[in-house]
């Protein structure tokens, strides 16, 4: 899987299980995912972040610990989280 | 036919299979036409045997071997039966070991490999499941804590504390867990007359005294309550631990 369709999985995987109303082409790579909407954030919270881990860990089969939270910022954050994971295995 | 607890085809696995309230906690899920899906560390004999008792009763299942205190271990189990089975409804966290002792003449080795099966590896599980149920957005959970997490007897210093950091972590993982559809409960039984307790001491016998219902309970009164829990008839209960006891602790 190339870096643009690994994006686009991300973005698939934010908008379907955490059942958004975004187009996910809509959704900007650095477009910051926790910031409120009015901010143009995307406006997800804490339970949206753990829900997000467990289908990432689930889809890419990486582990993603509590020291990774910070990986939940944009999806240009996450994608480089999984890259590097991808990397080590 | 039971249709208040209805657990047909259900994905069940229960780790600490092949012990005493294990085994019953299996016979009775596959009763109720669940699936029970077997955890074991190492007597693979009483394993097979279980196997065959199960499918006896007309279900196909499986055992898997794990040392629970180890996570590539629990992970790779866990992997396994969402491969095989697509899903885990639910998870009986059964394993545990009873270590007693005083606390001053407790081993520091004793001390610890009961803080690792009782605490650590149940916290393992729970967490690989729960990356399953998150995923899925269903489940249910008991964790088999003891009535010693809440009432304190002489010489069972260490599986009364793991047992009540069991009790909190039913608490807090019920709360984590509800916004994705999965309760988490414990029972705590107190004297049950299984292999456990083949070790009973006279203190222990002299329990039956105190005990109001003046008997030690057996699996089958524990396995009922598991049902119970497991099932959709407690599905308004989250985060609670049930006391199976005869009344031991209100005496």
């Amino acid at each position: 899987m190339n870096t643009e369709n690994r994006k686009q999985k991300i973005k698939d995987l934010i908008v379907n299980r955490l059942n958004l109303r975004h187009d996910p082409q809509s959704i900007g790579d650095d477009v910051m995912l926790f910031e409120p909407e009015e901010e143009k954030g995307l406006g997800l919270d804490s339970v949206d972040a753990l829900e997000l881990a467990v289908a990432i860990n689930n889809e890419f089969d990486i582990t993603i610990s509590d020291d990774d939270m910070g990986i939940f910022q944009s999806v240009n954050s996450i994608n480089e989280f999984i890259e590097g994971q991808l990397q080590l295995s | 036919m039971n249709t208040i607890i209805d657990l047909k085809d259900k994905v069940v696995l229960v780790t600490g299979a092949t012990g005493g309230i294990g085994a019953e906690i299996c016979l009775a899920l596959a009763d109720c036409g669940a699936v029970p899906v077997l955890h074991y560390n190492s007597n693979k004999e009483k394993a097979d045997a279980l196997l065959a008792d199960i499918k006896a009763k007309g279900i196909e299942t499986v055992a898997y071997q794990a040392n629970i205190t180890q996570e590539d271990e629990v992970k790779a189990m866990v992997k396994a039966i969402k491969e095989r089975f697509g899903r885990i409804d639910s998870l009986v966290n059964n394993a545990g070991i009873l270590v007693r002792g005083f606390i001053a003449m407790q081993s520091l080795e004793k001390y610890k490999n009961a803080v690792d099966i009782n605490l650590l590896g149940n916290f393992l599980v729970l967490k690989h499941v729960s990356l399953v149920m998150i995923g899925q957005k269903f489940g249910s959970i008991v964790n088999v804590s003891s009535a010693a997490s809440m009432g304190g007897l002489k010489g069972q210093s260490v599986y009364s504390s793991t047992k009540g950091a069991l009790n909190s972590l039913t608490q807090v993982s019920a709360k984590e867990m509800a916004d994705f559809n999965v309760r988490v409960n414990a029972i705590a039984p107190g004297f049950i007359a299984t292999g456990m307790l083949e070790k009973a001491t006279k203190q222990d016998e002299g329990y039956k005294e105190v005990i109001p219902l003046k008997r030690f309970g057996t699996s089958k009164e524990v396995s009922s309550v598991v049902l119970f829990l497991l099932s959709d008839a407690a599905g308004y209960m989250t985060g609670q631990v049930l006391l199976i006891d005869g009344g031991l602790l209100i005496a």
